[in-house]
């Protein structure tokens, strides 16, 4: 855990970047520092490193102030990805990567290992990228290797200064999955700064809206968006925060259970009911498809009346409610179907339980 | 094309009426003679040359093509040299057979084809250096095997050919330490600069006026103020510093050295990424690390490419510092001037161009082993 007590950073009477900050950083958590340019994001992560030194408070690290520990091995131990990546031009991806695991004098062998093992974990080749040099690599290239050197000697924090700001839109989404899920299996504390309201969204377990140096809210990203609280977070994350928390919301909890049909039984099965369209599913509980009741002709076998699925019709368990709303919109139905990898029938998520939901949210 | 200019002037220098000029005595008038009247072995030797350069041209192999050009020009010599034993069997010892135009200008063919070769070599710095050594050394072996020593040139040399090894010492000792001085003073400046906006503008301002004033000038400005502060300080005097002599020479030579040393290191300091420093400082590096492993292998090559051309720079400089007592080989230079005698001129002068052209490609061979591999690119050549 990481501790900011009182901490204030002028650099004269006129300038003053941080003013009198206290929070905490959770350990395993991934906590992003958010706000326009000169809110003081920047220099309260740099604070943790000694990158910069505070004039006033204190930072501590499992309860040891950052002051009192040696300089070198306070940063060995903590990973740094900047923006501009900041790799050694004049070294290989290789030794880019082996800079601190040098630094701590490790075994070469073992350097060998860790730096192939790094290189598939970022989704580069080992063997077609460690001899390559920096300026060979493109803008995600760069940035996944910047990110296997800042996790090279496993430090249990990293602090990460805007690092996918450089790279195109697409690059920069694709890095940000694939980043959370090497945070999903590493669990590291990291400190994140960016001012792209989206990327905090979709990475942050915790978010700190900062301004003036000063930290506005502090809360989960759910919370942020469903209780902004002032004005300038509310205006900072955007007219379209309702559908921003939808994308932090996986589709298993607005899902309901509904009727269905078995596909090789008979109309019988479907009794009274006042549904219009129903799921049809096969005797393994898989989707086939849906079936129109009202305007069915009874007379012909069930099967004659299947309309079959389209695959972007259908929803995982992992999508989001924002995809599942996109996704109706898309195809003009009212409810989608969530279905497992196996094919296994869920149930399904309507536009009428959405807004039922979000709608209770805003009379919370 | 370059390449094709310089066959051009090879073919033209082959075929010139005036390869070799031949005189009776020291002073008499000069008689020129073909290629073709004396070997005919020789003219189709370097007409084939003249082809395979070409070949070599058009099918890409320049380096190949580079050493043909550049070993043509000492074929000439070696020619020049066997035909004037020849010629002084048969006349008589007073008989002076010198390099005359065709010669000289299949010296330039040579440098124009090596110079096509190394353009295209850009990236392969080694072999760019080794199209400069090789000829030069197969030329010291010519000189070497005695092969020339009829020529007027090395006529001049044994007659002074003590006297000829003191002065290029001597050239060298005063050029080498003017960039070891240079280097000693221009590299804490240009860091200086590099530092603070204060002291850029006046060392910048100074270092470029310096280099607009003429050498003599400038060796004429030094005689005044030296004087008088060896005339009122005696322990100057038993230095060796006076008015004139080495003293002044080093003094000029040192401040035209040190704009390029000063500008290079100056901006191979701006070279360095701010983000990278910061990176190598955030993993944990002392700031000796820092300087070792990232700021200096990104700045020195940078830093020595300014040294190259200081020094290449100092080799011709200090030719000049002979007018002022200094001595080196421009003292050859101002002699055989004097005398009207050119075979003396050039017993000063060739050696000064072979000085500056290995100092030159020494250098850059130096540079091409302490060029981190992923920088090759971003340092320019010249």
């Amino acid at each position: 855990m990481i501790r900011f007590e009182n901490v204030t950073k002028e650099y004269d009477e006129e300038t003053v970047a941080v003013r009198d900050i206290t929070f905490e950083i959770p350990s395993r958590e991934l906590t992003v520092l958010i706000g326009p340019s000169g809110c003081g994001k920047t220099t309260t992560l740099k604070m943790i490193n000694r990158i910069v030194k505070p004039s006033g408070g204190r930072i501590l690290i499992d309860g040891e102030d950052v002051k009192d520990m040696n300089v070198k091995s306070l940063r060995r131990g903590i990973g740094y990805v900047i923006q501009n990546v900041g790799l050694f031009p004049h070294m290989s991806v290789k030794d880019n990567i082996a800079t601190v695991p040098k630094l701590l004098k490790w075994e070469r062998s073992k350097i060998e290992r860790r730096v192939s093992e790094l290189l598939e974990l970022v989704g580069l080749e080992p063997k077609s990228y460690a001899n390559k040099l920096p300026k060979e690599l493109s803008g995600g290239e760069a940035q996944r290797v910047g990110v296997a050197r800042a996790l090279a000697a496993d430090p249990p924090i990293i602090l990460m200064d805007e690092p996918f700001g450089a790279v195109d839109p697409l690059t920069r989404v694709r890095l940000q999955d694939e980043f959370a899920r090497i945070q999903e299996e590493l669990h590291k504390t990291i400190v994140f700064v960016t001012h792209d309201i989206d990327e905090a969204i979709r990475l942050a377990d915790r978010i700190a809206v900062m301004k003036a140096g000063r930290i506005l809210q502090l809360d989960t990203p759910e919370e942020i968006l469903a209780r902004p609280k002032e004005k300038f977070v509310h205006d900072f994350i955007g007219s379209d925060r309702a559908l921003k928390r939808l994308s932090r919301i996986p589709v298993m909890e607005y899902i309901e259970k509904c009727e269905t049909i078995e596909i090789d039984g008979g109309w019988d099965q479907l009794g009274m009911t006042k549904e219009e369209f129903i799921w049809a599913l096969d005797e393994d509980r898989k989707l086939v498809g849906w079936v129109d009741v009202s305007h069915s002709n009874r007379e012909l076998p069930l099967r004659e009346a299947l309309t079959e699925m389209l695959e972007e019709e259908i929803l995982s368990p992992d999508s989001t409610v924002k995809e599942a709303l996109s996704r109706m919109l898309e195809s003009g139905t009212v409810a989608l179907p969530v279905v497992e990898r196996s094919g296994r029938f869920l149930g399904q998520i309507s536009l009428s339980k959405i807004q039922e939901l979000t709608r209770s949210d805003r009379e919370e | 094309m370059m390449a094709i200019l310089g066959v051009a002037i090879m073919l033209l220098s082959i075929l010139l009426p005036g390869f070799l000029s031949v005189k009776e005595t020291r002073i008499s008038a000069a008689l020129p003679v073909s290629l073709a009247s004396f070997s005919v072995i020789g003219l189709v030797v370097l007409l084939a040359v003249s082809g395979v350069t070409i070949l070599l041209s058009f099918g890409g192999y320049y380096f190949l093509m580079g050493l043909a050009g550049g070993l043509a020009p000492v074929y000439g010599f070696f020619l020049a040299g066997s035909s004037a034993v020849q010629i002084a069997s048969e006349t008589g010892p007073f008989a002076r057979a010198s390099p005359s135009i065709g010669l000289w200008i299949l010296l330039l063919a040579g440098y124009v084809v090596v110079f096509a070769a190394r353009r295209k070599l850009k990236d392969k710095r080694i072999l760019s250096s080794l199209l400069v050594l090789i000829p030069i050394a197969s030329f010291a072996v010519l000189l070497g095997s005695g092969t020339l020593r009829e020529l007027a040139i090395m006529k001049e040399y044994a007659n002074r050919s003590d006297r000829f090894l003191e002065e290029m010492a001597r050239h060298l000792l005063i050029a080498g330490g003017a960039v070891v001085a240079g280097v000693i003073i221009g590299v804490p400046l240009g860091v200086a600069a590099n530092r603070s906006p204060k002291v850029e503008k006046p060392v910048f301002g100074v270092v470029n006026f310096i280099q607009t004033i003429p050498s003599i000038a400038l060796f004429g400005l030094l005689i005044a103020p030296l004087s008088y502060l060896s005339r009122s300080l005696p322990f100057l005097r038993e230095l060796g510093i006076t008015g004139v002599g080495w003293a002044p020479a080093m003094i000029a030579l040192v401040l035209y050295s040190l704009l390029p040393i000063v500008r290079n290191t100056y901006s191979s300091l701006k070279v360095i990424p701010a983000d990278t420093v910061e990176a190598a400082r955030a993993m944990g590096m002392s700031r000796l690390q820092v300087l070792g492993k990232v700021e200096i292998p990104i700045s020195l090559p940078v830093v020595l490419a300014g040294v190259r051309t200081a020094a290449v720079q100092a080799v011709g400089n200090t030719t000049m510092a002979a007018l002022i007592g200094a001595g080196g080989l421009g003292v050859f230079v101002f002699q055989g001037l004097g005398q009207a005698a050119m075979d003396l001129v050039l017993l000063g002068a060739l050696p000064i161009v072979a000085l500056a052209l290995i100092v030159d490609s020494l250098m850059q061979l130096l540079i091409a082993i302490l060029t981190p591999r992923g920088l090759v690119s971003e340092v320019a050549d010249d």
